[in-house]
């Protein structure tokens, strides 16, 4: 078992990421060398039943990373293949769950079937995971190549009291992300029915059990829209939003007054303008052929970074079926098809292979997937996992203390101000507390927890980055936002008061 | 004048003579679903008993005195009632017969179950409202089936009575006389969730050891939730157990489960389908949503009580 040579540390948290998508994403980098020509980095996952951890050999990830940034110093075009060839296949491979999974009858497919489909999904899954996560192993301590790069040049040739203006432009994507394209989806259906006063009014307050009843029109509209959305916010294991779900959506858009077609016109505006100015600024600032590459650059990696999660979010959700006719096949629960090793669902459907359920429950509870030199996955459970990760795991600092810390610093995603109560959400269960105009602070935000940022008044992080779930969502709902402030969960604490000054990305506690 | 009834004997319109859980044990035994073998002692005996012994107008007469807003009062005359019924001598023949029954069972042990009878139990269910008493020998049956009797006035079920306003009815009592199964795994089906009233869904509950402990509400049980449509099992929450009721030595005691099995699943998947089939093949039968009591031992499955969800 190899992976006992290595030094295993955290590096980053998830969650409600099953043992199902752990091991395609351990698996994924065995990939690196067939792909980008470049050594594979040493990467790992511990899970609990929501929460979990990556785990990396930091010695492998810093060669990977060199090798990687040297091809990126040698090739300006690097990074934007990553992006162009994430879309082709996350396109592809959409396509091909679709047909595959989604739309078939596998109530009638042979077990070799399934296991064909079963290994195709793995293979693909991990490919785009591959690509994908390069990205973020060029986000590397004070190398992050585009928003470096973009930092400096502006820094250079704008003003400090401008360079926010220009920052924000060129960080805008051009294109709509699948999550925008839902919500001026959602903002169409409310529009057309805005003139009939009284559903507006009923809909404030209506649940989806009396909508389909009083307003069975528009529940059948809303339905259609859910059929069409209800993978955006899926992640890995969903679950898939349902009617309910997008009626809370249109509760909230309701909120505020402001009718629909008003609102799609100020989003094609503010698209437009940000076309507009980027060409401006473009002709203004006259940048060489490199600072060009990266101004433009910008905006299409925050738009393409985060697509390539949507297009395996999408795949996960259609695969959800596949795994719940596995799961009738062997009598399992949702849950445990996802906790079950791949040759084992192999040998239990070919050679009707007793599986020991116990075992898939200890994996359920908790597992970690470690990679092996050879190819193999090692899975700990367990005793054995529980003492290996706390002997040779190195964790992050310890912060007891923190919550003596009165103000935190971190970066501007989304600039305006606020003030409100804190409420922590890191997962889909914790957002019942959130409240109207509460403060909602998270290690680092899931396409999940939308739900909840939009009520929030602003947004706080431990984690950060240019391209970060926050900072791309807080940009599009427009509310404030403060990323990369790394211990906000620890300091802050349900119920405290503090002001958030998301343009100097300062967080003050008020007691 | 016979005073038993094996469950082959009995059909679901046999409510006055056995009672609704032994008309139901007797239906469901008719229709080859696997409930263990027993028979019952009907409600014949017992209304003999209280007519030859003159029980019959002292209990109308004590019953008359309760005053229903006293629960000391309530007390009182059930101990007074509950007092002459134990006094008065089991008749032989009566006793003769289910001896001999019991032998025919061939088992050491059976569960002694009460089963009212009302002219209108169609609306109450009288779910463990009457007593119950497992592991019993032949040596204790007797008195145990008197004790069943006598559970029809416990205070709890005088209140039950007069809450569902049969006290003017004619109530008795039939018992249940069954096998005994010791069961490794036991538990509590419905047949339509019973929260969102979905049809399409079914919930098992699933504890170590005898049903009592679920029934009774003394431990949380592991719950898997079926789809139907598929026999899907779409979710499964395995809770932890530390106590359980068992038979150790000749007694039914209250034991801990050993630690590596506390926090396990106590139904296999496989067992989980079969045992959804079962109950689903019991709803068909009955053509009504169900509530199921069962038992595992060894591998086998077994029905040991079903009734209608009343509260649908």
């Amino acid at each position: 078992m190899s992976y006992k040579k290595y030094k295993w540390q955290v590096v980053a948290g998830d969650v409600n990421s099953p043992f199902f998508r752990n091991q395609i994403w351990v698996s994924a980098f065995f990939k690196y060398h067939q792909i980008f020509k470049v050594s594979r980095p040493l990467m790992a996952t511990v899970a609990w039943d929501k929460d979990m951890k990556y785990l990396t050999d930091l010695k492998t990830w810093v060669d990977t990373y060199n090798q990687l940034k040297s091809k990126v110093e040698k090739n300006n075009d690097f990074i934007e293949n990553i992006i162009d060839k994430t879309e082709k296949i996350g396109q592809e491979f959409n396509a091909w769950t679709y047909k595959n999974i989604w739309n078939k009858d596998l109530t009638k497919s042979t077990p070799k079937q399934l296991i064909s489909i079963l290994r195709s999904f793995c293979d693909k899954q991990s490919t785009l995971y591959a690509y994908g996560v390069a990205l973020p192993i060029l986000d590397f301590q004070d190398f992050s190549f585009v928003e470096k790069n973009l930092k400096k040049f502006l820094e250079k040739n704008t003003s400090k009291k401008d360079y926010h203006k220009y920052f924000e432009v060129f960080t805008s994507p051009l294109h709509k992300s699948f999550a925008s394209e839902q919500e001026e989806g959602l903002l169409k259906l409310i529009d057309k029915s805005y003139s009939n006063k009284k559903l507006i009014r009923d809909l404030k307050k209506i649940d989806i059990h009396n909508l389909k009843i009083q307003y069975p029109v528009f529940y059948k509209q809303l339905q259609k829209h859910t059929q069409k959305y209800a993978w955006v916010y899926y992640a890995y294991a969903g679950p898939a939003f349902d009617e309910s779900n997008y009626l809370e959506f249109v509760q909230n858009h309701l909120k505020d007054n402001l009718s629909p077609s008003k609102k799609l016109k100020n989003l094609k505006a503010k698209r437009d303008k940000t076309k507009q100015l980027k060409q401006k600024y473009l002709k203004e600032l006259k940048p060489d052929i490199f600072n060009r590459k990266i101004l433009l650059l910008a905006g299409k990696l925050v738009w393409g970074k985060p697509r390539r999660k949507d297009y395996q979010s999408k795949s996960y959700y259609h695969a959800e079926k596949f795994l719940r006719e596995i799961g009738r096949r062997l009598h399992l629960s949702l849950n445990q098809v996802r906790s079950t090793p791949f040759d084992l669902i192999e040998k239990a459907l070919l050679n009707k292979y007793n599986l020991d359920i116990h075992y898939l429950n200890e994996i359920y509870k908790f597992h970690i997937c470690l990679p092996n030199d050879n190819g193999t996955i090692t899975i700990l459970t367990g005793q054995e996992a529980h003492d290996w990760y706390n002997k040779k795991v190195t964790k992050e600092k310890n912060t007891a203390g923190a919550r003596k810390i009165k103000q935190l610093q971190g970066d501007s995603a989304c600039p305006g101000k606020a003030k409100g109560t804190v409420k922590i959400v890191n997962m889909a269960s914790n957002m019942s507390k959130m409240k109207h105009g509460d403060i909602l602070v998270s290690q680092a935000t899931t396409p999940q927890i939308v739900a909840a940022m939009k009520k929030a008044s602003a947004i706080v992080t431990d984690e950060g980055g240019l391209t970060c779930h926050a900072s791309i969502v807080s940009r599009e709902l427009n509310i404030p936002c403060v990323i990369g402030t790394k211990i906000a969960t620890q300091v802050l604490k349900d119920g405290d008061k503090v002001a958030v000054d998301a343009t100097q990305g300062l967080v003050k506690k008020l007691i | 004048m016979s005073y038993t009834r094996t469950f082959k004997q009995i059909t679901k319109k046999d409510v006055l003579l056995a009672g609704g859980k032994g008309a139901s044990l007797g239906e469901m035994t008719n229709a080859k679903i696997p409930v263990p073998p027993g028979f019952v002692f009907t409600s014949h005996a017992f209304d003999r008993f209280l007519e030859e012994t003159d029980l019959k107008q002292d209990i109308s007469a004590q019953l008359a005195n309760v005053n229903y807003q006293d629960i000391n009062s309530v007390d009182r005359y059930s101990n007074v009632i509950r007092d002459m019924i134990d006094k008065t001598a089991f008749p032989e023949d009566l006793a003769q017969e289910i001896t001999s029954e019991f032998k025919k069972l061939k088992t050491p042990l059976v569960a002694v179950r009460s089963s009212a009878t009302a002219e209108d139990s169609s609306t109450a269910s009288w779910a463990g409202e009457l007593e119950t008493y497992l592991n019993t020998s032949e040596k204790e049956l007797i008195n145990n089936v008197k004790k069943c009797w006598s559970s029809l006035f416990t205070p709890r079920a005088i209140f039950y009575r007069h809450e569902k306003k049969m006290l003017k009815s004619h109530v008795s009592v039939a018992v249940v006389i069954q096998a005994m199964i010791q069961s490794e795994v036991s538990g509590i089906t419905f047949t339509v969730h019973p929260v969102t009233q979905d049809k399409n869904q079914m919930i098992i509950e699933a504890g170590w050891g005898l049903g009592e402990a679920i029934v009774s509400g003394q431990v949380t049980p592991d719950s898997y939730v079926i789809d139907k449509r598929d026999w899907s099992i779409m979710d499964i929450n395995i809770a932890k157990q530390e106590k359980m009721i068992t038979k150790v030595g000749k007694a039914t005691k209250t034991i801990n489960v050993p630690k590596s099995k506390q926090e396990q699943q106590k139904l296999m998947g496989k067992k989980i389908i079969e045992l959804a089939q079962l109950c689903g093949h019991i709803e068909k039968h009955y053509k009504f949503p169900c509530d199921i009591e069962w038992a595992e031992v060894g591998g086998k499955l077994y029905i040991t009580q079903s009734r209608p969800i009343t509260t649908l």
